[in-house]
């Protein structure tokens, strides 16, 4: 404490943690006297320690407000769909890299219910399926002809040779 | 150049599912379309027979029951005259249904089991030795000359 007993202002000497330590109430008694001593008749310490003193009464009527129950369930859930929109960002970033500039959603948005205009109606009439599905009801058509066609020729070929006993002869 | 490629994304995407939709049935071996309908079910070939003209149903239905019915031993021959039939290219297969429909119509019923038998003869021979045997006596006792022509016809398209 040679700066107070030179009654030398700590400010001014830069030090500062010398007042902390007063305010905080952690400096020996011996040189608290001298603290007030020196604050009595320097406006500026003065000032200074009324200014922390006022932070510090503050800090003790301060009370910290009770939280709920669900307090950490709703903290982690809120963690949850935050990182789930950092996942969509991340995929909007991936787009943004295809598409340089950035997705422009006035041609995105037309673009995309066109895309969707057509799935829809290809699910709903799609003219392959269709198709397809007529191809098979044909070929289940022509499959019966051929198989009559083939009871047919069956048919001749059994009335042009003769019966089994005759065959063995 | 940005909205460029964003279409060209959407209509690939619309190709894509398009060609997902319209891919052809596999292929695989099909039995024949006549084993198909011998295998059918008995609900499944009612379905497959109830719009036909009952006629033409009976006549497939009675068919199939005497294929069925048929000796194992008749029934394997027949197949096998049957696929070399079919082997045969269409003017020929047309040519012979019109020679067995004149067989029908024109030979006596008193003569046709006879054919059968001179026709599973003939089918035998080589064409010089055939053509001998139709003009030979017997044959010329039994068969008019459009019959013994109608017989060597037959012999020579019928398959083996």
């Amino acid at each position: 404490m040679k700066n107070t007993k030179d009654n030398a202002c700590p400010m001014q000497k830069n030090e500062g943690e010398l007042l902390l330590s007063y305010c905080a109430g952690s400096l020996a008694a011996e040189r608290v006297a001298e603290v007030e001593r020196h604050v009595g008749v320097c406006p500026e310490c003065r000032s200074w320690v009324e200014g922390q003193q006022t932070v510090w009464q503050a800090l003790e009527a301060w009370e910290v407000e009770p939280v709920s129950a669900d307090f950490e369930a709703a903290l982690f859930a809120r963690i949850a769909r935050e990182e789930k929109a950092a996942g969509w960002q991340r995929w909007r970033e991936a787009w943004r890299r295809l598409l340089p500039g950035g997705l422009d959603w006035r041609v995105a948005a037309p673009a995309g219910a066109i895309a969707l205009l057509l799935v829809v109606g290809l699910a709903v009439e799609n003219p392959f399926r269709r198709e397809q599905a007529e191809a098979m009801v044909k070929l289940e058509a022509r499959e019966i002809e051929k198989a009559e066609r083939a009871l047919e020729d069956l048919e001749m070929l059994r009335q042009l040779e003769p019966l089994e006993e005759e065959t063995r002869l | 150049m940005r909205a460029g490629r964003l279409w060209l994304a959407v209509v690939g995407l619309i190709l894509a599912a398009a060609g997902l939709w319209a891919q052809p049935p596999e292929r695989a071996e099909r039995p024949h379309p006549l084993e198909k309908l011998r295998r059918l079910a008995p609900e499944e070939r009612e379905r497959v027979l109830q719009n036909m003209p009952p006629e033409r149903r009976q006549m497939i239905e009675e068919r199939l029951e005497r294929w069925e019915r048929m000796a194992p031993r008749r029934k394997k021959r027949l197949e096998g005259s049957l696929t070399n039939f079919q082997q045969m290219k269409p003017e020929q297969q047309q040519a012979l249904r019109k020679l067995a429909k004149r067989f029908q119509e024109t030979m006596p019923e008193d003569k046709r089991m006879e054919g059968r038998r001179a026709l599973t003869m003939l089918r035998r021979l080589a064409p010089e030795a055939r053509r001998r045997v139709l003009n030979g006596p017997r044959m010329r006792d039994r068969f008019n000359e459009q019959e013994r022509e109608l017989l060597r016809e037959m012999a020579e398209n019928m398959p083996d």
